[in-house]
């Protein structure tokens, strides 16, 4: 029996769901001997051939490049998994979609913006996830994914089997103790909100909320083992909204604003940039382009 | 007019490198520039963020030195609340940056260069894969120094990708004493593995340099951080030395905006950086590994000291020529695992004094530096009252390679006409010239791997006369 194709291809991202497949170490050699990899950013042949039976989509769709190259991969490919938040949520450079693209190529390039040449890649008005312009078969979210959930991921798919989606959320598997979370009171848990670097003490064992500070874990969900907070720092909610809570930065005011001082929360933090750090492209938030008009509104 | 030639095989090749060679009136060609197809837009996505939380999200721009990143920012907003963070922090801040340089290294040596000259002509493709199938042996040292250095970044940073401890003030926790003692046992056992790969870089190194005699070996600027003359990754001071070797300018990374300047480039998605004294069109210069090591007096101890003598006593100083990046590169790899085991054999590291208390307010600017394993790494931030960024910018190592890496296309293909420019043969010594460098396009666009490279003819009228991609 012939073994089923692989090819992996990255979009507009930081390569670092490649990265983290690479860091499945001698488990890659494990996985080559399960499939063929015909096609990757680090090894395979020339060009992504007609059929393939499993192709990997690290990265959003940033410009017309990334565009062309995704549907191509659809046509290409009987399974195609998105892998990581750019490919599944749009990602942290999703941000960019605050701001109108003529801002964002101002603010790098200043008035030379307008200059630059058309055979570069065209870049499009807003960041899109993979899910926007072709469609997807699994999902594994994560900035990056931990190295198992790919490879495991990869497994399931190249086996027949289902991938499974956690479906709760990063509290579940988190290790930090809630006291006052869990009492009925209509006092807040802290009486102001800090930037972690603010604290006297960074307790290493309580809920992160309880110490005023903005954690993401009640609107991310769970799967990539609590590492953040494991490691003294709060979740950035990196692999998105848990399967129930399709708004993680809308839910992040609604979860926050009973627990927290919601004017020091307000004023104090980054609601948006933080809420929706991954997921703006994926969200209801409207775009500048929604309010003023434009190209993409 | 020149004709306008159509081939019709261009590859559209995965996350392609892209080079344009521009062409004078007699058909010959007399520029060249390595393009920067992907952007992002970070400079603008980072304001009105809260700037405690770089870190975090400057890590994003490159999954390949993610620590890198997440360091340099660390150290600007440090910078910017001024703060001194206690030694403990120092050391392990040193110590998660050294385990992210020894995979980074080791990926790109075995994994993505190597495959031009470790297989020789018996593997089946010149790629990863060609490796583990055509030498076994030096994959399996590759994945156990990836192995390694990842889990010395995992250990210290929390996370294998995008670590997360450092924050303003030091850092989120500290290492336990069982902790040191497993990364003190995986540190000392690379040793062995970083020895043999200086070893094999150096004869590697001879063996390319005999085969393309005078290949890209024009005298440059270098540029690199460094504590005094000695070899440091973490902190220092910038210094620029002369392409005869002597000693430039030297400046705290915070002053950069006065001796570093940035062009514009029309075909590409990344500035040029150059050397403000020398002007925009002189003043290109050489940053990672190779400027590195022309520039410092000592390494990190007496195994890479005694690497770094026999390099100088071979090729000299400066060496210009971009293939000595190789063995500059896996020279480093040594030094890394002889700091890392010294760091690791203090007693400080263990402590649990890890932070200062960080208090928002200040209104200014905070500007940082790191050697990133490409070269030097400068993130810029400006906050107001509450915290939130009001401007940013960033310069990343291959940004400003893009210098060297424009002149090292152009000694490949330097005054040839159009159709030699687009020969099997040009794109190759192209090819190779880049890839010394290590462009990690990930921090300037995207692309760890192999590079094919698409070469884009341009006439003097700025037409498109021909264009060829290689795999």
């Amino acid at each position: 029996m012939t073994k089923p194709t692989l090819a992996t291809i990255a979009l507009t991202g930081c390569e670092g769901c490649h990265v983290s497949l690479l860091d499945s170490h001698e488990g890659l050699l494990d996985l080559l001997a399960k499939v063929d990899l015909v096609f990757s950013p680090f090894s395979g042949g020339d060009s992504l051939l007609a059929n393939v039976d499993v192709i990997v989509v690290e990265g959003a769709v940033a410009n017309d490049e990334d565009r062309h190259r995704l549907i191509e991969a659809r046509k290409a490919a009987k399974t195609l998994i998105a892998v990581g938040s750019c490919a599944v949520l749009g990602g942290i450079g999703g941000l960019r979609n605050l701001s109108r693209l003529d801002d964002v190529t101002r603010t790098a390039f200043g008035d030379d913006a307008g200059s630059k040449s058309k055979r570069l890649p065209q870049l499009e008005a807003r960041v899109r996830p993979v899910s926007d312009v072709v469609e997807v078969d699994a999902s594994v979210p994560g900035c990056a994914p931990e190295t198992h959930l790919i490879v495991d991921a990869l497994l399931a798919v190249v086996e027949g089997r289902p991938i499974e989606q956690p479906r709760r959320n990063l509290c579940d598997e988190c290790h930090r103790e809630k006291v006052l979370l869990l009492q009925h009171s209509q006092e807040f848990v802290s009486d102001n909100v800090f930037a972690l670097m603010e604290l006297d003490v960074i307790d290493p064992e309580r809920c992160f909320l309880e110490q005023g500070i903005l954690c993401m874990g009640p609107m991310t969900r769970e799967g990539c083992g609590a590492l953040c907070t494991a490691a003294n720092v709060p979740c950035r909610g990196c692999t998105g909204p848990s399967r129930l809570e399709f708004e993680q930065g809308g839910k992040t005011v609604d979860a926050l604003a009973a627990v927290l001082p919601a004017g020091a929360l307000m004023y104090m933090e980054d609601l948006i940039g933080t809420g929706y750090r991954y997921s703006l492209p994926v969200s209801v938030f409207p775009t500048i382009y929604d309010h003023e008009g434009g190209e993409d509104a | 007019m020149p004709e306008t030639i159509t081939l019709p095989a261009v590859k559209r090749i995965e996350g392609h490198g892209r080079v344009s060679l521009h062409l004078d009136d007699d058909g010959r060609v007399a520029d060249a520039h390595f393009d920067v197809v992907e952007f992002r837009g970070f400079e603008k996505m980072l304001e009105g963020r809260m700037v405690w939380e770089m870190p975090l999200i400057t890590s994003r721009i490159c999954g390949v030195c993610p620590v890198s990143h997440h360091l340099a920012a660390v150290k600007a907003v440090d910078a910017l609340y001024g703060v001194e963070i206690p030694r403990t922090a120092t050391l392990l801040r040193e110590l998660l940056h050294l385990g992210g340089f020894a995979q980074d290294h080791a990926l790109h040596f075995f994994f993505l260069a190597g495959p031009d000259f470790l297989t020789g002509d018996g593997a089946g493709s010149r790629d990863l894969l060609g490796v583990i199938e055509a030498r076994p042996d030096l994959a399996r040292r590759a994945i156990a120094l990836r192995r390694a250095g990842q889990r010395v970044v995992e250990v210290v940073g929390g996370r294998v990708s995008h670590p997360v401890t450092a924050i303003p003030g030091g850092m989120s926790r500290g290492i336990t004493v069982e902790q040191r003692l497993e990364l003190l046992a995986i540190a000392r056992g690379m040793l062995d593995d970083v020895l043999f790969s200086a070893e094999l870089a150096a004869s590697s190194t001879r063996r390319l340099l005999e085969r393309y005699p005078g290949f890209s070996d024009a005298p440059i600027h270098n540029l690199a951080q460094m504590r005094g003359g000695q070899f440091a990754l973490y902190d220092g001071r910038i210094r620029v030395m002369r392409p005869d070797g002597t000693a430039s300018e030297e400046f705290d990374a915070s002053d950069y905006a006065a001796h570093i300047g940035e062009r514009h480039l029309d075909g590409s998605y990344a500035n040029s950086p150059y050397l403000l004294a020398l002007g925009p069109d002189a003043g290109g210069y050489r940053v990672g590994p190779l400027a590195r090591l022309n520039m410092v007096e000592t390494m990190t101890g007496h195994r890479s000291d005694a690497l770094l003598g026999q390099f100088r006593t071979e090729l000299g100083r400066p060496v210009h020529a971009v293939l000595a990046y190789h063995w500059a590169r896996m020279i480093e790899l040594v030094a890394t695992v002889e700091r890392m085991i010294a760091i690791l054999e203090d007693d400080a590291i263990a402590s649990d004094e890890v932070r200062v208390r960080v208090d928002r307010g200040a209104v200014g600017a905070g500007i940082a530096a790191v050697e990133a394993p490409r070269g030097t790494l400068i993130h810029h931030y400006e906050a107001d009252a509450v915290g939130k960024v009001t401007k940013a910018n960033l310069i990343v190592a291959t940004t400003h390679n893009v210098g060297s890496l424009d002149r090292s296309v152009l000694d490949a293909v330097a005054g040839v006409s159009k159709d030699e420019a687009l020969s099997e043969e040009s794109i190759r010594h192209m090819e190779l010239g880049i890839r010394a460098h290590d462009p990690c396009l990930s921090c300037a666009t995207h692309e760890i791997g192999r590079m094919p490279i698409v070469v884009t003819l341009i006439g003097p009228d700025g037409t498109v006369v021909g264009e060829r991609g290689v795999a």
